[in-house]
């Protein structure tokens, strides 16, 4: 059997055992409802827009199989299983001539594909599975042999990886490198890239096209160049660069090193750090140093509570450490086929074994807990209630729910976070056409209640049981709590103002 | 570099990676992808500063106000009375001119009037600060009011 033939075949087994059958919170996927909604919509989600993810996830949702999300979610598992594909393409193009080469390239994309993070990341809808596709495919065009008039296409992919995920812009500096003459290329060929790079950003114009149809799910209105500076630009999570104190800076470190050892065993370590030592090509060296330390570097310093999801190209270097300390072993070991034959399936072997211990610790395809969330929540919300959501779980669950799948649409669903942009405000004039909006500088709860009155006022939150209080007469409304949801309703008539009280 | 060099500084890497290697990831609860509310807020009087759980009001029309939530653990500044506990969240209000006087409304549920919950101000002139009962509250319509100087506000009751 051909070695991509065991790849798709171990990986698809894997993957389709333990997907998400429907919306899930799991493996930091908590953006999936925002990006299935966005992608379904015609929408724009979150910054940077992601319009390469929109272009690809699309098709995805025609599959006549399973539920929108689920759909949704197999573009994930086919990204990453493309991903270990490319990879043993690169590996097998780069060992070529080295013994074993064949075999090694199986192992390390195995490797990468069965490592618990990228496995995990392959069973839910995020950008991050086809963030590694990219990475491998613009390291691996960068390094073929081919003729110059390609130059422009070496810069494009570059490019175009920036449109799905753009901290791709942090591996630009490599297209500097020339992979067959002098360390650097010429100045002709750089501006050939440089244009090439452009060509493929400029994928972002999609977004002001998709924003100009007014989607439910619309973030930054980019129907502006302000506005598409800031959406493009993530310029509402810069702060976040940065944010970390020294002491959470040294834990993270110290976490990154139980991730490392947790996706690749310390037998898998041991063999990348060595083979990191034992890289004889420069360029390989620096493209693989680069890659691995940018994310590194960015996700440590990075102060989302998430931002472990940005080492997964990190994972993908060091699989290519992996696969040079193995060849290396196999040149060691060059007269002696047996034993070479001998490590390379104990190696085999190895990864097999860990596959039924990884797989309780990735598995979600029992995982209804966003379904059961949503579900709940919308059988209990009474008719045309005025809704505040807080936490990102939240929010993207019940537009999933009301914006993609059309439930309960007489509700007025409210991010309290978004309320001070006016973009959101556009964007929920647009939405709900029966919501009176109020002219204020700055758009509370309290204004927006109080100018719709006679609907009912809920609060969900994630982190602890709400209350919702008026301070109108106590006979003018009843109120309901829903505890196990964290869900407080309160049925006012005239509604001069109203807060929210937090129960400990 | 020798095979055995670089065998055994990957050895010494490893070891190095399983002895610091620690479960946590460092992260910072509130900055997900939809972003949270400032946990401040301010406002000219006699507008009312609406931080949530509880409602700031000037009574002056002459002022500015700023309200800082301060958590929900009054520890760090001084321990409830004995027995009781901090039950909602607390603030740290300034007024300009200090002199104005504020009135504090608490969101007051059936299950804080059980737990007998009182406004309480930080006395940071007692050495060491102390939290004191603001006398003379006013429960009524699910809120309870007191109006007093500015300063550290906390709504302390029964555990």
């Amino acid at each position: 059997m051909s070695a991509p033939l065991v790849i798709i075949l171990i990986l698809g087994l894997c993957y389709s055992f333990t997907i998400a059958p429907d919306i899930t919170w799991a493996h930091f996927s908590a953006d999936g409802g925002d990006l299935i909604t966005a992608t379904a919509t015609g929408g724009v989600p979150h910054p940077s827009g992601y319009p390469l993810y929109l272009i690809l996830a699309r098709p995805f949702q025609f599959i006549p199989v399973g539920t929108l999300a689920f759909r949704t979610n197999l573009f994930s598992a086919v990204c990453t299983i493309l991903a270990a594909l490319v990879l043993y393409a690169f590996l097998i193009h780069h060992l070529h001539g080295h013994p074993r080469t064949n075999f090694i390239s199986l192992i390390a994309a195995l490797a990468y594909g069965l490592a618990p993070f990228v496995w995990g990341q392959a069973l839910v809808t995020e950008v991050y599975a086809l963030h590694g596709l990219l990475m491998i495919v613009s390291v691996y065009v960068l390094s073929l042999e081919t003729p110059r008039a390609s130059e422009w296409a070496r810069g494009f992919v570059f490019g175009i990886a920036a449109t799905n995920h753009l901290t791709a812009v942090m591996i630009f500096p490599l297209i500097l490198l020339d992979f067959h003459q002098g360390l650097f290329v010429s100045a002709r060929v750089f501006l050939i890239r440089c244009i090439g790079i452009l060509s493929g950003l400029s994928l972002y114009l999609l977004l002001p096209v998709r924003a100009y149809f007014d989607p439910p799910v619309n973030w930054g209105n980019a129907s502006t160049a302000d506005s598409f500076i800031w959406l493009i630009s993530g310029q509402i999570y810069h702060d976040y660069v940065f944010s970390l104190t020294f002491a959470d800076v040294i834990q993270r470190f110290r976490a990154f090193a139980g991730l490392l050892l947790e996706q690749y065993t310390w037998v898998g370590v041991l063999l990348g750090i060595y083979g990191l030592f034992s890289l004889a090509s420069r360029r390989m060296l620096i493209v693989t140093l680069w890659l691995g330390m940018a994310f590194l570097f960015y996700a440590v310093f990075y102060g989302s509570k998430d931002s472990q999801v940005h080492l997964l190209p990190v994972w993908l270097a060091f699989a290519i450490w992996l696969a040079y300390g193995l060849q290396d072993l196999c040149e060691l070991l060059h007269d002696r086929h047996k034993i070479q034959l001998s490590l390379a399936g104990l190696l085999f072997a190895i990864l097999l074994i860990r596959i039924p211990f990884t797989f309780p610790y990735v598995d979600v395809s029992e995982d209804f807990q966003a379904r059961d969330f949503i579900d709940q929540v919308l059988e209990e919300i009474p008719n045309d209630s005025l809704v505040f959501i807080d936490g990102d779980e939240q929010i993207f669950s019940l537009w999933y729910a009301q914006y993609a799948l059309h439930r309960r649409t007489d509700i007025l669903f409210i991010a309290r976070g978004l309320l001070p942009y006016k973009w959101y405000i556009e964007s929920l004039d647009h939405t709900y056409p029966n919501i009176n909006i109020p002219e204020r500088d700055e758009l509370q709860p309290g204004y927006l209640i109080a100018a719709n009155p006679n609907r009912v006022v809920c609060y969900i939150s994630a982190d602890r049981p709400l209350l919702c209080i008026q301070t109108a007469s106590q006979s003018e409304h009843t109120s309901k709590e829903y505890h196990d949801l964290n869900l407080i309703c309160l049925q006012g008539k005239s509604l001069p103002f109203t807060y929210c009280g937090r129960l400990l | 570099m020798k095979r055995v060099t670089r065998f055994s500084i990957a050895i010494v890497l490893v070891g190095i990676l399983a002895l610091t290697a620690s479960g946590v990831w460092a992260s910072q609860k509130f900055k997900g992808t939809v972003p949270t509310l400032p946990p401040n807020g301010e406002g000219k009087c006699p507008d009312t500063v609406d931080m949530g759980t509880a409602l700031f009001t000037p009574q002056d029309d002459d002022c500015t106000i700023s309200v800082e939530w301060i958590g929900t653990d009054t520890g760090e500044y001084a321990d409830p009375p004995n027995g009781l506990v901090c039950v909602s969240d607390a603030f740290d209000v300034v007024v300009e001119p200090p002199t104005t006087l504020v009135k504090v409304c608490y969101a007051y549920p059936p299950e804080l009037a059980e737990k007998d919950a009182k406004i309480y101000r930080l006395n940071e002139e007692a050495n060491p600060a102390v939290w004191v009962e603001v006398t003379g509250a006013e429960i009524k319509d699910g809120v309870i009011c007191v109006t007093t100087t500015p300063g550290y506000f906390a709504l302390i009751g029964n555990p």
